[in-house]
C-alpha cells in the first residue's frame, strides 16, 4: 500500500513536472498601474478601490498585427478591429483568436459598426464611402456623397464612425463636417443631420460684432462648433457623442428628438471615444489613456488608467483611440500607436457597484439597500452609495437614518424630504407645547410692564438695562433702528451730529463679518454653499472686510475728486449703517435655515433679497446724503467708484506678478551664476 | 664639520625615500579591496581546455575557464554538466557600438564635455592596454585606456559552485577630461538568442518575476531597468503633484540585488548577486528584440548620476555629477542544475547565501493578523490645524478587548499617528509626546503592559525619513537636498499637505534616540520603523555630498543605537540583519507586459526565517484573488483599523482611506485570521520548498515539511487524482517530510 502511494506520488510529480514545463503561468496582474478615483458629492475626486484591472494585452491574432488601427466593436463573441493601416476589418474572437478579416473595397477604414442581424457596416473616409456587408461578409451596398440639398453643396463627404440604429437608419461622422451627425436611412436617403454641438461666443467676439463693419465681419473666423469625435448607439436606440475640448459637457446622450439629455456630464479634453455597455452605462476613453465609467444617468463612477510612462507598464496607453465593452464588462482598449488591444476586468468591487447600480436605476430602491451596503463596507466614502441607501431608508421610512445617509451622500432633495417628514412629526408632537410657551411668553411679557417697577428683582435689572442702553457705544449702535426709520436724516445724523465714532462702526464691520462667516460655515444643510468641512478664512477676510475698505476708500477717493463733502471717517463709519437690513435679517434667515427645507425655500430667498436691495438702497441714500449729491451724481459716482476698484485689483495682481517675476529672475541669476561659476 | 654633518643628512633622507618608495612599491596592488588574494603559484590547466588550442585555461575542481586577452570575454564550462556559458555574443548585423558592447566582457561609459550622453568603450571596439596576470582559478586584468586617462583592475576567481567577477574600487582610476559614468561587467553572461532555448530570466521586480525567453517578434520596444534600492530622490527629476486625475502609481522597488536565468529544458541556470557597489547599481533586463536580439540580464554598475542643475527657480540644465562615487564593484554568479533549476531553486540559494553571511537569522515566524491603528491626522479648521482623533488609546483597548473576546489572540496590534498633531503634521517633528486628544502617555503605557500579559506586542510606528514641509527646520543640517542643492520635495498627492521633505539621516538619528530613551528603555515599547528602512538616496548636507553608499552606512549605524531586531516597512536588503518582521510586502509586480509571470521570490527567500506582511488588505478591490494570494506567498495579512469612520478623514491628508473602521471590517478580519491562521500556522518557521503552476490559474506549493497548498484561482473546479479544489479556493494537504 505505502509502495503503490509512493509510485503514485512520483507519478503525480512526473505529471506535474511535465505540465510546469509546457505552461508558464499567467495569473492576472492582481495590482493596477494607476489609482482609481470618483467625485464625491462635493464634485471632489476621491480615491476608490480599483473598479478595473488589466488582465490581457493582445499585440498579434494569430500571425496577423494591426497597423495604425482606429476603432474596434464587439458584437456577441467577435471583436471587430478596424485596422486602418493595412486597410482591412480585422476579426478575432474575445480571447484573441484571429478569425478573419474584410478587405473588399476598403482603403482606409475607421469606423466599423455591427447590426444585430449581423450586417457589418464600415466608414472609410478614405474611400469616401459607406461600406454594408452581408452576414457572410461580402459588400452587399454602399453610400455615396449624399444628393439631398440638406446635406449642404460644401459639405465634406468622409465617413470616419458611424453606428447603425434596429431599423438600419446609419448615423455617422465625416471628417470635416461640423453640421452634425448625418443620418442616412437603410436605403441610402440622406434624412439630414443630427446633434450639432453649440457654438460658443466669447465676449469679444460680441463686441467685434456690435461694433465692426460688414467686410470687417466677413474676414473673421468662422464661428464653427466643434464637431463630435465619436458616437454609440444603446440597446433603445438612443445615440450617444464625445466632443473633444468641451469638458463640462464633453459626453451627451441625445434623445429621438435630438435634444441632450445630460446636463452637465464631464468629459476628458482629449476624449476620443464612447461606449455604452451592459447596464447602460458609459464609458469613455481619452487619447491620453484616461477612461471614465459613467452611470446611465452620466454620472461619474470611475476614473481610471493613463498615460504610459515608456516603460511597458499594462493598463497604460501612448495613444489610446477606441474603446468597447462586452457583456461581461471587460473593457477592451485599443492603442494605435503601439498597435495593440489592452482588456480590462472589472474588480469584485466593481460587480457590487452594478448590481447595486442596476437595481438602484431601476427604481429597486429596497432591493438596492443590500448590495450598496456591501460597497460600503468596501469603500465608505463612496457617496453614490449613501444616496442609494438614504432613497431606500426612505422608502423604509427611517427618517433620521434616510437623513444621515443623504447628508453622507449630498442628496439634496432626499435630505429635505427626510427632514420635511421628521419636522412634520415633531410639530405634530408639540404644537400644543408650543402654543403653551407663545402664551407663557405673553404673560411674562405683560408681568414685565405692568408690576416690572413694582417688583425688586425686576426693577433693579431693568434700571441696569436702562444705563446699559444710555452708554455711549450701546446708544450709537442703536442708532441702526433709526436707520430704518429715516435714512437720509439717520446719514445727516452720523455726518453732523456725531451719532457714531470710528469705534462702534468698525464693531459693526466686525459683527457684519462674524455674522457672514457664522452664515457661511454653519449655517442649515440645505442652504449651506460650501461643502461640510471646509474652510477659507483668508478669502473670507479678503471677500468681506477687504473689499467693503476698498470700497470706502475708493468711494472716498472718487467723491472727493468730484466734490463731495464727506471725509474719509465719515464714508467709513456710514457704509457700516448701510449694512442695517444685513445685520437684522441674515441672523433670521440663519436661524430659519435650520428650520426650513425645500418646499419653503421661498421664505429664505425673500429675506435675502430684501436685505441685499435694502443695503443697496442705503448705500445709495447714504452717498447722496453725506456728499451732497444729486440722484444722478450719486449713480455716477458709483459706477466710477466700481471701475476704480476694478482698476486698483488689475493692479495689484500686475503688481504682484511683477514683483514675483523679479523675484524668480533674482533667484534665476544666482542660480546661473552659481552654475557657471562652480 | 658642520658641513661634514649637512652631508651625512642629506644621505640618510635620500636613504630613507628610496627605502620607502621600495616598501610602497612591494605592497601589493588593489590594498583598498576588501577581498585581497595572494597571487598563487601558476599552474596551468594543461589537460582541460575548452577550446581547442586555446592559450590559457583556468580551473577549479568544478570549473573551467578560458579568458580572450582582447576582449576580456571569458568561457566558462562546468565539468559536471559540461554546460558551456560564453560572455561574448555575436551581433554583427548590429550598430559597432552594440556589437563591441556583446563581444566584450567589460564595457565602460565614459562622460566628457559638458555632454549629458555617455560616449560606450568596448575593448573589442577599441583595443585597451590589457595586461593579465593569471592564477590557478582566475585571473587579473589591468586595464587601462590611456586616450581616456583611465584603468582598472578587474578579477575574475573561480568559485565552487561558480564564478565571481571583482573591480577593488582602489585600483579605478580616471583623469579631468573623461569621467567615469558606469562599468557594465560581463553583461552578456547566460545570454540566450531569440526563443533558441526555453527558459526564462528571474527578475527581483516587486513580489519576484519572469521574464520569459521565447521569440518576442520585436513586440518590446523597451527593456527592464531598475535602480537596485529604488530611485533616488537625490538625483532624479522632481515629480509634480497631480490632482483631479489617476496618478500612474510609482513602480515596485528592488529590494534584493540579484538576478536570474533558468534553462528549463536544459536544467541549468545561474542567479547573479551584486557584491559590491550594489548601492548605485541599476539592474538591466533585456528581452530578445529590445536592440539585440538576445535575452540577457545584468547589473549596470553606475558611478555617475544625470541631475537637474537649477539655473532659475523652475528650470535648469541636465548636468553629470561632478564627484562620482568611485568604490568597488562585484557580482557572484552562482550556477544551479537539475530539480534546482527553478525560481524557487535560485531563491532557495540565495537564502543560503545570505544565511551565510549573517544577513538572514531566525526570528518568531508564527502567524500573527497585523493590525495597523490609525490615532490621529489633522484638517485644517479655519488658520488652524485641527486634530481628527480616530483610534484613541481607549479605543485601541476595546477595540483589542473585544478581539480578544472572539478568541483571536495571535494579532500584532502596531499603533501610528499616534504622536502630537497626528500622523501628517507629525512628520519631522522632535516631540515623540502623544496626542493629548488620544490619551497620555500612561494611559498608552498601561494598555501595553496590559496586552504583554496576554502575549500580544503593541509596536509603535515611526517614519524616521518623512518632514512636513510646512514645519521649520534647519534646512542646512535637518532636511535633505538633492545633489543640486535644492531641497528635495516628495509629492503626497494630496491637497492639504501635498509635499514632504525628507529628513536627513543624522537627524532621523536624532528622533530614533529620544523615541529610544524614552519609548523602549524606559517603557519597554517595540518599534516599527518605515520610511528610512525603504529609501535610499544619495544627497547634500551641511556643504558634503553623500552617496546612496554613505547612507546606508549612517542607517547602519543608526540602528546600532537599537539593542534588538526590529521589524521594517519593505526594508532593503542591506539592513536585513536589524530586522525581524517584514512589513508591507507588495505582492506584485508593477505589472510590465514583458512580464510572463509573477513569482514569489522574495517571499520563498524570507520563507522559514523571517515572517512578513503583506500590504493592506483594506483596499483590494478582488478581495478572493488577494485571500488566496495570501495563502499562495505565505503572508500574512494587515489590515489598517480606526474606531471611528473614514469619512472624518476626508479633509485630511490620510482621504485616501475609504475602508477601516472596525466595525466594518470586524467580520474579514475574522476570517483571514481563523482561515489563512489555520494553513500558515501549519508552515510557520518552514521553507518553501517547491512553487509551481499546474495550470494557467492553478497553483501548488510544497513546503520542506511536506505540507501542501494547492490553490485554485479559476472560476471551474480543479480536480486531479481525487483532490478537488473548488473554483477560487484552496486544498491544504499535511505530509510527511520524505
Amino acid at each position: 500500500m505505502r509502495e503503490m502511494k509512493k509510485k503514485y506520488r512520483l507519478f503525480l510529480a512526473a505529471i506535474l513536472a511535465i505540465i510546469s514545463l509546457t505552461q508558464a503561468g499567467t495569473v492576472e496582474a492582481a495590482e493596477a498601474p494607476y489609482t482609481s478615483i470618483t467625485y464625491d458629492k462635493d464634485d471632489h475626486l476621491v480615491s476608490t478601490m480599483d473598479g478595473y484591472i488589466p488582465s490581457a494585452l493582445w499585440d498579434k491574432f494569430g500571425e496577423e498585427t494591426l497597423k495604425k488601427p482606429s476603432d474596434l466593436f464587439i458584437h456577441g463573441e467577435e471583436l471587430y478591429i478596424a485596422d486602418t493601416g493595412n486597410g482591412r476589418i480585422l476579426i478575432c474572437d474575445l480571447d484573441g483568436n484571429y478569425i478573419g478579416s474584410i478587405t473588399e473595397g476598403l482603403k482606409s477604414p475607421t469606423g466599423v459598426f455591427v447590426a444585430d442581424n449581423g450586417k457589418v457596416y464600415v466608414a472609410d473616409p478614405g474611400a469616401k464611402q459607406i461600406l454594408v456587408y452581408n452576414r457572410n461578409q461580402t459588400l452587399e451596398k454602399t453610400f455615396d456623397t449624399p444628393v439631398s440639398p440638406l446635406f449642404g453643396a460644401n459639405a465634406k463627404y468622409a465617413p470616419s464612425k458611424l453606428v447603425v440604429n434596429s431599423a438600419g437608419t446609419v448615423y455617422a461622422l465625416s471628417e470635416g463636417n461640423a453640421s452634425g451627425i448625418m443620418t442616412i436611412s437603410d436605403y441610402g436617403d440622406f434624412y439630414g443631420y443630427f446633434g450639432a454641438n453649440d457654438t460658443e461666443i466669447s465676449l469679444a467676439n460680441k463686441i467685434k460684432r456690435i461694433l465692426f463693419t460688414e467686410e470687417q465681419l466677413s474676414s473673421m473666423q468662422k464661428n464653427v462648433p466643434a464637431s463630435a469625435t465619436n458616437l454609440d448607439i444603446d440597446s433603445t436606440g438612443l445615440v450617444y457623442t464625445v466632443t473633444q475640448g468641451l469638458g463640462s459637457n464633453g459626453l451627451k446622450k441625445y434623445n429621438m428628438a435630438g435634444s441632450n439629455m445630460f446636463e452637465n456630464a464631464w468629459a476628458d479634453s482629449l476624449v476620443i471615444d464612447v461606449a455604452v455597455g451592459s447596464i447602460d452605462n458609459i464609458f469613455t476613453i481619452s487619447k491620453q489613456g484616461f477612461i471614465v465609467e459613467y452611470t446611465k444617468e452620466g454620472e461619474l463612477l470611475f476614473y481610471f488608467s493613463g498615460k504610459d510612462d515608456g516603460k511597458n507598464r499594462m493598463g497604460l496607453f501612448t495613444n489610446a483611440v477606441a474603446i468597447d465593452v462586452d457583456d461581461e464588462n471587460h473593457i477592451y482598449v485599443l492603442d494605435t500607436d503601439r498597435n495593440d488591444i489592452t482588456v480590462f476586468t472589472q474588480t469584485e468591487y466593481a460587480a457590487t457597484v452594478h448590481e447595486a447600480l442596476n437595481m438602484y436605476q431601476d427604481g429597486f430602491y429596497l432591493e438596492s439597500k443590500e448590495p450598496w451596503e456591501t460597497v460600503l463596507t468596501r469603500n465608505s466614502l463612496f457617496d453614490f452609495a449613501y444616496r442609494g441607501i438614504a432613497k431606500a431608508q426612505y422608502k423604509l421610512e427611517d427618517y433620521p437614518k434616510a437623513m444621515n445617509a443623504a447628508r453622507l451622500g449630498g442628496s439634496m432633495s432626499t435630505y429635505s424630504s427626510a427632514f420635511w417628514q421628521i419636522r412634520n412629526v415633531w410639530l405634530r408632537k408639540h404644537i400644543v407645547d408650543i402654543f403653551w410657551i407663545l402664551i407663557a411668553f405673553g404673560i411674562l411679557k405683560w408681568v414685565w410692564k405692568k408690576f416690572g417697577d413694582k417688583i425688586f428683582g425686576i426693577r433693579h435689572i431693568k434700571r441696569a438695562l436702562q444705563a446699559f442702553r444710555e452708554k455711549k457705544h450701546v446708544r450709537e449702535f442703536r442708532f441702526l433702528k433709526y436707520v430704518l426709520k429715516n435714512p437720509a436724516d439717520a446719514f445727516y445724523g452720523i455726518k453732523k451730529e456725531n451719532k457714531t465714532s470710528v469705534l462702534t462702526a468698525t464693531f459693526i464691520y466686525l459683527l457684519i463679518f462674524a455674522i457672514y462667516v457664522v452664515n457661511k460655515y454653519y449655517c442649515g444643510f440645505l442652504f449651506k454653499g460650501i461643502p461640510d468641512g471646509e474652510y477659507d478664512l483668508l478669502g473670507d477676510v479678503l471677500k468681506v472686510p477687504g473689499l467693503m475698505l476698498l470700497f470706502v476708500i475708493c468711494c472716498n477717493m472718487i467723491c472727493s475728486i468730484r466734490d463731495g463733502e464727506a471725509t474719509f471717517k465719515q464714508t467709513y463709519m456710514a457704509f457700516a449703517y448701510c449694512f442695517m437690513p444685513y445685520i437684522f435679517l441674515k441672523p433670521a434667515a440663519f436661524l430659519l435655515s435650520h428650520v426650513l427645507t425645500y418646499n419653503e425655500t421661498f421664505l429664505i430667498t425673500f429675506l435675502n433679497f430684501t436685505m441685499t436691495a435694502g443695503t443697496l438702497a442705503l448705500i445709495v441714500v447714504m452717498i447722496r446724503e453725506i456728499q451732497c449729491f444729486s440722484y444722478k451724481e450719486t449713480f455716477i459716482n458709483i459706477l466710477l467708484t466700481l471701475f476704480t476698484m476694478l482698476v486698483l485689483v488689475a493692479a495689484g495682481v500686475i503688481v504682484f506678478a511683477l514683483f514675483k517675476q523679479v523675484v524668480d529672475f533674482v533667484i534665476g541669476i544666482y542660480k546661473e551664476g552659481y552654475y557657471r561659476g562652480r | 664639520m658642520a658641513g661634514k654633518k649637512k652631508k651625512w643628512i642629506v644621505i640618510c633622507l635620500i636613504l630613507c625615500v628610496i627605502i620607502a618608495t621600495v616598501v610602497v612599491m612591494c605592497i601589493p596592488k588593489g590594498k583598498t579591496g576588501k577581498r585581497e588574494r595572494a597571487a598563487e603559484t601558476l599552474t596551468l590547466g594543461e589537460v582541460h581546455t575548452i577550446t581547442p588550442g586555446a592559450r590559457k585555461t583556468m580551473e577549479n575542481d568544478r570549473w573551467l575557464l578560458e579568458l580572450d586577452e582582447k576582449t576580456l570575454a571569458i568561457t566558462l564550462q562546468d565539468k559536471k554538466t559540461g554546460e558551456i556559458y560564453e560572455t561574448a555574443k555575436d551581433y554583427s548585423e548590429g550598430n559597432d557600438i552594440w556589437n563591441a558592447f556583446c563581444a566584450s566582457g567589460v564595457t565602460l561609459e565614459f562622460y566628457s564635455g559638458n555632454s549629458t550622453v555617455a560616449t560606450r568603450v568596448s575593448p573589442a571596439k577599441e583595443a585597451a592596454d590589457i595586461q593579465v596576470e593569471y592564477f590557478a582559478d582566475g585571473f587579473d586584468a589591468d586595464i587601462a585606456y590611456p586616450d581616456y586617462e583611465f584603468s582598472m583592475q578587474l578579477q575574475v576567481r573561480l568559485e565552487a559552485d561558480g564564478v565571481s567577477v571583482y573591480v577593488p574600487g582602489g585600483s579605478i582610476k580616471e583623469g579631468n577630461d573623461f569621467l567615469l559614468g558606469s562599468v557594465w561587467l560581463y553583461p552578456m553572461l547566460g545570454s540566450t538568442y531569440l526563443g533558441e532555448e526555453a527558459g526564462y530570466m528571474v527578475i527581483p521586480e516587486g513580489v519576484g518575476a519572469l521574464i520569459d525567453l521565447a521569440d518576442n517578434h520585436g513586440k518590446y520596444k523597451n527593456p527592464y531597468t531598475k535602480r537596485i534600492y529604488g530611485g533616488n530622490v537625490g538625483t532624479d527629476a522632481a515629480v509634480t503633484n497631480v490632482y483631479g486625475e489617476p496618478v500612474v502609481t510609482e513602480p515596485k522597488a528592488i529590494k534584493i540585488p540579484v538576478f536570474g536565468m533558468v534553462y528549463t529544458e536544459r536544467k541549468t541556470g545561474f542567479l547573479g548577486i551584486v557584491t559590491d557597489g550594489e548601492y548605485n547599481a541599476v539592474l538591466n533586463a533585456y528581452p530578445n528584440g529590445v536592440i539585440t536580439p538576445y535575452n540577457w540580464v545584468t547589473a549596470q554598475f553606475m558611478v555617475r548620476d544625470v541631475y537637474t542643475k537649477q539655473t532659475a527657480k523652475t528650470s535648469g540644465v541636465p548636468t553629470f555629477e561632478s564627484k562620482g562615487d568611485i568604490r568597488s564593484l562585484g557580482m557572484r554568479y552562482l550556477f544551479v542544475d537539475g530539480d534546482e533549476a527553478d525560481y524557487t531553486g535560485l531563491a532557495n540559494r540565495y537564502q543560503d547565501y545570505l544565511v551565510s553571511r549573517g544577513m538572514l537569522t531566525k526570528s518568531n515566524d508564527d502567524f500573527r493578523i497585523k493590525l495597523d491603528f490609525l490615532g490621529a491626522d489633522s484638517k485644517k479648521w479655519f488658520l488652524f490645524n485641527a486634530i481628527v482623533p480616530m483610534t484613541t488609546v481607549e479605543e485601541l483597548d476595546s477595540v483589542l478587548t473585544d478581539l480578544i473576546a472572539e478568541n483571536v489572540t495571535d494579532i500584532l496590534p502596531a499603533y501610528y499617528g499616534w504622536q502630537k498633531d497626528g500622523v501628517t503634521l507629525s512628520h519631522g517633528s522632535s516631540n515623540t509626546n502623544v496626542e493629548p486628544k488620544l490619551g497620555s502617555g500612561k494611559e498608552l503605557k498601561d494598555l501595553q503592559e496590559k496586552l504583554k500579559q496576554q502575549n500580544i506586542t503593541l509596536n509603535l510606528q515611526k517614519d524616521l525619513l518623512l518632514a512636513n514641509a510646512s514645519r521649520l527646520y534647519n534646512t542646512g543640517t535637518d532636511i535633505v537636498k538633492g545633489i543640486n542643492q535644492v531641497i528635495v520635495e516628495v509629492p503626497t498627492y494630496r491637497k492639504l499637505f501635498p509635499q514632504m521633505y525628507y529628513l536627513t539621516p543624522s537627524h532621523s538619528e536624532e528622533i530614533l534616540e529620544t523615541m529610544i530613551k524614552k519609548y523602549v528603555d524606559r517603557d519597554g515599547f517595540v518599534l516599527e520603523l518605515s520610511g528610512v528602512t525603504e529609501n535610499l538616496f544619495s544627497y547634500y548636507s551641511g556643504g558634503e555630498t553623500y552617496s546612496r553608499a554613505d547612507t546606508v552606512a549612517q542607517y547602519r549605524l543608526m540602528l546600532d543605537k537599537l539593542d534588538e531586531t526590529v521589524g521594517m516597512s519593505a526594508p532593503n536588503e542591506y539592513l536585513w540583519d536589524r530586522m525581524d518582521s517584514y512589513y508591507d510586502m507588495s505582492l506584485a509586480t508593477s505589472g510590465y507586459n514583458f512580464i510572463s509571470s509573477e513569482v514569489p521570490f522574495l517571499p520563498i527567500v524570507l520563507r522559514g526565517y523571517v515572517p512578513y506582511w503583506a500590504s493592506y488588505a483594506n483596499f483590494e478591490a478582488n478581495e478572493k484573488e488577494f485571500f488566496l494570494k495570501l495563502l499562495e506567498y505565505g503572508a500574512y495579512p494587515t489590515f489598517l483599523v480606526t474606531d471611528d469612520a473614514p469619512v472624518e478623514l476626508r479633509n485630511t491628508n490620510s482621504s485616501h482611506i475609504y475602508t477601516s473602521e472596525y466595525s466594518v471590517l470586524k467580520s474579514k478580519i475574522l476570517k483571514y485570521d481563523a482561515e489563512i491562521g489555520e494553513v500558515l500556522s501549519k508552515v510557520s518557521g518552514v521553507g518553501m520548498e517547491e512553487h509551481r503552476y499546474l495550470t494557467d490559474k492553478v497553483v501548488q506549493i510544497t513546503y520542506k515539511n511536506g505540507v501542501e497548498i494547492l490553490i485554485n484561482y479559476s472560476d471551474d473546479d480543479y480536480s486531479e487524482e481525487g483532490v478537488t479544489v473548488p473554483a477560487l479556493s484552496y486544498v491544504c494537504k499535511e505530509g510527511s517530510p520524505e
